[in-house]
């Protein structure tokens, strides 16, 4: 651990500072924001009167859709999280334990790799004939699909960093013991991946929460999640600067929770492997 | 209890061949041990009898039943790991009864049988806490009782010890090899320290390359090594190895040392010659040579002196604890305790008849 003392620790103190106003500031304001009326916005009051206006109409307004949007978001991130760590432990525990050459783990983890490499904008125009094709086009199960394709590749790499660190003499001795294969996964495996799963669930969990260009592109009104909803909180001819700011504040919370609760596993699973 | 018998087993990795044509009975109730350096296939050849490898070619019976093809859990062993490979998420209670849970036994008798485990191991106190909260011995004890609550046919032992330290280690030795006394079940343990090996076997088997060298009790082996391999592998501090040759009229020699006459071909031959078998000699005497203490370990009991002898690290173990550095003793070899080894393949040749 780097120690800091004298002159270098109190610059070290401001920097940490200075980092911490510039990651608060903007959500302090948008926080501050969605408590003022549009008048206080316009004219920038510092001091203000909080209302709860914004919320009221964000939650219960005749014209919003959040709600709805909400709904969405929940649907949309809980299945494809679901869906990639199922589909993200088995392949991870597959190419990690299984003796396939090292060759094929290679290039498939590659392949992975090009979805998380490319700008997801240049797959979004075939995806979108794709599911106008299948006639999935404007479906919570289209944003599902594409969830899990653009998660796969970081659980599956976080995964495999878990399951390298479990002991094989663990699942040997296990099988001495009288497991069948698929009991040393269910009762050995699965338990001490557990903390993995956590880590990358939060992670594919928040992305496909704030997942914008996808969901935009595939989604209109019925299948529009939380980040589409507050987009459309900026109309062509007006900006409902209050309510787009009280719908960012309820959007935040859910990741909130979970970055809070997960953070220690997400640390883990990401510097995974640097220590021992 | 178990007879286990090999016959011809083959196993490769890749290319490198580990194991070729291993042929083995180990008998019922023997505590038998594979000693070998690292590398010699000696936990390959476990892990196949553990069911854990399938071997290329050749068959593994237990109790005259053949286990080829059987998974592990068919094979009624129990395996106690290098590195104890005990389930972290679990206590100390489940980790021991995992075994019979998995097999369905009512809750009662799981109790009961991971309850006299642990009394016979000395756990009792710590049934109720994780592997994490143990030490290296209390983990040790838990692998072992998670081996005999399930009261197998057969034990298998990979490098048990080798994570602890000295002290422990030495006790855990004896705690093994009594705990095999009370139990009575055939025992398959492997070692790369030969001093385990001597102390727990009943009989010793000495790998090397993948392939049996000797098979022996543990004083046969250490008397009558079949080759320089296991003359020096065998022993510590490790035997002595002089240059010598074989004359034309059957007369051994190593340098000026004169030994006897040995029945075997004339040519180059190794000379070994273990540090206790050395005793102190006339000086200028045809079978002794002079050697000047290079380094002197004092044991309280015994001394070992170490002096150079032609570039060959000589060493003599002598009782009590005299000896300084710098100081020059003459030595003989006690007749009738020197080993002839050819001196390229290392195979042994017919002992040394008859002193000159």
């Amino acid at each position: 651990m780097l120690e800091l003392r004298g002159r270098s620790l109190l610059l070290g103190r401001a920097l940490l500072a200075l980092s911490v106003v510039f990651t608060l500031a903007p959500f302090l304001y948008i926080l501050a924001t969605s408590f003022k009326t549009e008048i206080a916005i316009a004219t920038g009051d510092v001091l203000f009167d909080p209302t709860l206006g914004n919320y009221q109409q964000v939650l219960f307004g005749r014209r919003s859709n959040f709600v709805r949007n909400l709904f969405n978001s929940v649907t949309v991130a809980a299945v494809s999280t679901a869906i990639t760590l199922t589909i993200g432990l088995l392949a991870a525990y597959t190419l990690e334990r299984q003796q396939h050459s090292r060759l094929v783990s290679r290039v498939f983890l590659g392949w992975t790799l090009v979805f998380h490499v490319m700008p997801t904008l240049t797959l979004i125009g075939p995806w979108y004939l794709i599911f106008r094709w299948l006639d999935l086009y404007n479906t919570l199960t289209a944003l599902v699909l594409v969830h899990v394709v653009l998660n796969l590749p970081l659980t599956v790499w976080l995964l495999m960093g878990f399951i390298r660190d479990i002991p094989v003499e663990l699942e040997d001795a296990a099988r001495v013991d009288g497991c069948t294969p698929f009991q040393v996964f269910r009762k050995v495996v699965l338990p001490l991946v557990t903390p993995g799963l956590i880590a990358a669930g939060v992670l594919a969990f928040v992305f496909s929460w704030n997942e914008f260009s996808v969901a935009l592109t595939l989604a209109s009104r019925a299948a529009a999640t939380v980040p589409i909803g507050i987009a459309q909180f900026a109309q062509q001819f007006e900006i409902q600067n209050g309510p787009m700011a009280a719908a960012s504040m309820i959007a935040i919370l859910p990741a909130l929770v979970l970055m809070i609760f997960g953070q220690r596993f997400v640390v883990q699973g990401l510097t995974g492997g640097a220590l021992k | 209890m178990a007879r286990v018998d090999l016959k011809g087993i083959v196993k490769s990795f890749g290319k490198s061949q580990v194991l070729s044509q291993i042929a083995l009975d180990i008998r019922d109730g023997e505590f038998l041990v594979l000693v070998g350096p690292s590398g010699c296939g000696k936990s390959t050849l476990l892990r196949v009898i553990a069911g854990l490898e399938d071997a290329d070619a050749g068959t593994v019976r237990i109790d005259g039943r053949d286990v080829d093809g059987l998974e592990p859990r068919e094979r009624d062993v129990a395996m106690v790991f290098q590195s104890y490979a005990l389930y972290p998420h679990m206590t100390v209670r489940q980790n021991i009864g995992f075994s019979l849970t998995l097999s369905g036994r009512p809750k009662a008798e799981i109790d009961a049988a991971v309850e006299d485990a642990a009394r016979l191991l000395g756990l009792t106190a710590l049934l109720d806490r994780k592997p994490r909260q143990l030490s290296g011995g209390q983990r040790q004890r838990v692998a072992m009782g998670r081996a005999i609550v399930r009261k197998p046919a057969l034990f298998l032992f990979d490098e048990p010890l080798s994570n602890l330290d000295a002290k422990l280690r030495v006790q855990m030795r004896t705690e093994i090899r009594a705990l095999h006394e009370r139990l009575g079940a055939t025992s398959i343990y492997v070692t790369h320290d030969q001093v385990e090996a001597m102390t727990m076997a009943d009989r010793i088997v000495v790998l090397d390359r993948g392939q049996i060298v000797q098979i022996g009790t543990p004083l046969e082996v250490y008397a009558n090594p079949a080759s320089r391999f296991v003359a020096e592998f065998i022993g510590a501090p490790g035997i002595n190895i002089l240059d010598g040759e074989i004359g034309a009229d059957g007369t051994v020699r190593a340098g000026r040392l004169v030994l006897g006459r040995s029945s075997a071909a004339p040519g180059p031959v190794d000379i070994g010659i273990r540090p206790e078998d050395l005793v102190p000699g006339e000086p200028n005497a045809p079978d002794a040579l002079p050697l000047t203490f290079d380094i002197v370990e004092h044991l309280g009991a015994e001394t070992y002196v170490f002096g150079d002898r032609d570039g060959r690290q000589i060493c003599w173990r002598r009782p009590g604890s005299q000896g300084r550095a710098g100081e020059t003793v003459w030595l003989r070899p006690e007749p009738g305790r020197v080993h002839l080894f050819v001196k390229s393949t290392g195979g042994i040749l017919p002992q040394i008849t008859g002193a000159s």
